[in-house]
């Protein structure tokens, strides 16, 4: 019976747990230049072993509260996959060559992990001075490219955000417009469906930090990937 | 006339019959299988009745080919019953560097996702489900020979009519690439649920100090009826090996009635907040369990110097007073 109500939520709406063992100071501190800071840094645990921290990260040795980058804001699940994805946002189209890698901390029920995955990303545009570029990561194991259980498929989790002015006075902002403009682009495909904003990832930030301008809604776009 | 008035009725009767009979064989309109509900295996070759070819082609970037099935009343994804899905293929890669995806699922829900890729001459082919884990093969062949099975997502799972749904995707390379999905791929079914190895650590957080010991010991059991194959129970997120710890991968040649082991660290010099992680993978369900290891400062072994003294003086002066009082009071002298 308790099987069955569980898979009557899942039908109802896919799982989201957001742990509350693992916040803020469970792991290494160290700080590293350029990082923000968060109150709300979470594990988020997808199921069957599998979890992903909501922030991304500016390091790879040290994840912490005071090292974060943007919050994770897409899902695109069922059959997803980390070059697939990218391939099916063409209007991102400039690479590693000109976006700085980030790292995000997950688990893949012991295919990978704990572990970090880094990711450089896609970008609307290259950087400029006076220019603004949309910017996503997207992460999953890096030794399988995604994630895969039974409520999700195979799967892999994204963070967004908007440089502004990159090669002169930079700031950054609108993780919710780059991810909602990625989610619909994505979803533009044929078999492809968007849900806006569809769960709680709890890393709601709506404040300038620096040059950091916080602007997450905590809620994360869902794109069904056929 | 009269033979042709006889012969039209009778031609209209026996085409009559033979379309009923057609009908009742079962030739006309393709009427899907009813499949699960019991514990099995139902191969498209079976689904589609034999009026299906055995093989269904597939090309890179082509139509999706579809499978109609049928599942009883009551039809969902365990726990008692959990369905699979199973894809045999034959995938033959053309010569361009490109990437090709073979999908399966049932309806829109996919439950195999093979990744090939070509990069100069050399083909990968990456797999990723529950019940074979993950398994990468690099091989210069451009034929590749596929046998996957996946247990299906659990919202794919529901009474009534449903279909297998199999596509090979491609990005770049050559457009003649191909699939062939055999006849005996299908669904299955089966009692064996997908977490069929249990892993249990502990402890599952440490507190220790700089340079201690850290024994961690867990119990790994399996149970249903897959074949008992090696596994390695893996500790990550230990760093490089040091001296006086136990090997970071404990190998055993299958998990027979249940396996016991320890890892032994040393904690690292340096104070903080460290996560590791005890993994069993590729194999079945790779279960894993993360270990949380605070490294604090050693403490409370040498005395508070300033405390003993303020204390120390407190009590002398305190002595000092009550001296004092005696000699000076009259009682006291008495």
């Amino acid at each position: 019976m308790m099987g069955r109500h569980r898979w009557t939520s899942f039908r109802a709406r896919l799982p989201i747990v957001v742990s509350a063992i693992a916040c803020v100071g469970s792991l290494v501190l160290a700080g590293a230049a350029g990082s923000a800071t968060t109150d709300s840094l979470y594990q988020i645990d997808t199921g069957y072993g599998d979890f992903f921290y909501n922030y991304d990260f500016t390091t790879d040795s040290g994840a912490g509260w005071n090292t974060v980058d943007w919050g994770m804001s897409v899902i695109f699940y069922n059959n997803a996959e980390i070059e697939k994805v990218k391939g099916e946002a063409p209007s991102y189209w400039a690479g590693a060559s000109v976006a700085s890698p980030m790292w995000a901390y997950m688990w893949n029920n012991g295919t990978w992990g704990p572990g970090y995955d880094q990711d450089s990303g896609k970008k609307t545009d290259s950087p400029s001075c006076l220019g603004s570029t949309r910017h996503f990561r997207i992460y999953a194991p890096p030794t399988t490219d995604r994630f895969y259980n039974q409520s999700y498929g195979y799967y892999v989790v994204a963070s967004t955000h908007y440089d502004h002015h990159e090669l002169c006075d930079d700031w950054f902002d609108d993780s919710e417009g780059t991810e909602h403009d990625l989610a619909n682009e994505v979803a533009s495909q044929p078999g492809n469906a968007v849900w806006h904003d569809y769960a709680n990832l709890s890393n709601y930030q709506w404040y300038d930090e620096g040059n950091h301008h916080w602007r997450q809604n905590g809620y994360a776009t869902y794109v069904w990937v056929s | 006339v009269s033979r042709s008035g006889v012969r039209g009725p009778a031609v209209g009767r026996s085409v009559a019959c033979a379309a009923l009979l057609l009908l009742v064989a079962g030739v006309g309109p393709a009427r899907a299988a009813v499949v699960g509900g019991h514990e099995g295996t139902w191969t498209i070759d079976e689904l589609a009745g034999h009026r299906a070819p055995r093989q269904l082609a597939l090309t890179g970037g082509g139509p999706a080919v579809r499978v109609p099935y049928v599942l009883p009343r009551g039809a969902r994804q365990g726990p008692r019953l959990w369905y699979l899905l199973r894809l045999n293929a034959t995938v033959r890669l053309g010569p361009k560097d490109g990437e090709y995806v073979l999908s399966a699922g049932n309806g829109q829900y996919t439950a195999a996702q093979i990744l090939f890729t070509v990069r100069h001459g050399r083909v990968e082919a990456d797999e990723l489900g529950l019940v074979g884990g993950h398994s990468v093969a690099t091989t210069r062949r451009r034929t590749l020979a596929v046998r996957f099975e996946n247990y299906s997502q659990i919202r794919a799972i529901a009474p009534g009519a449903g279909e297998l749904v199999f596509r090979l995707e491609r990005r770049g390379g050559s457009p003649g690439t191909t699939a062939t999905i055999l006849g005996s791929s299908g669904i299955a079914t089966t009692p064996i649920a997908p977490d069929e190895l249990r892993l249990r650590v502990a402890p599952r957080a440490v507190v220790v100090n700089p340079g201690r010991e850290v024994r961690i010991r867990f119990d790994l059991d399996r149970r249903g009826g897959r074949p008992d194959r090696p596994v390695r129970v893996v500790l990550s997120g230990g760093g490089t090996r040091r001296p006086g710890e136990s090997s970071r991968v404990l190998a055993y040649a299958g998990v027979g009635s249940g396996r016991t082991g320890v890892f032994v660290l040393r904690a690292p010099a340096r104070v903080g907040a460290y996560l590791l992680g005890i993994g069993v993978p590729d194999r079945y369900n790779q279960p894993s369990t993360a270990i949380r290891v605070d490294v604090v400062a050693v403490t409370g072994r040498r005395p508070n110097m300033r405390f003993v003294g303020g204390m120390s003086a407190a009590l002398a002066a305190v002595g000092a007073g009550l001296y004092w009082r005696r000699r000076r009071s009259p009682a006291a002298g008495g």
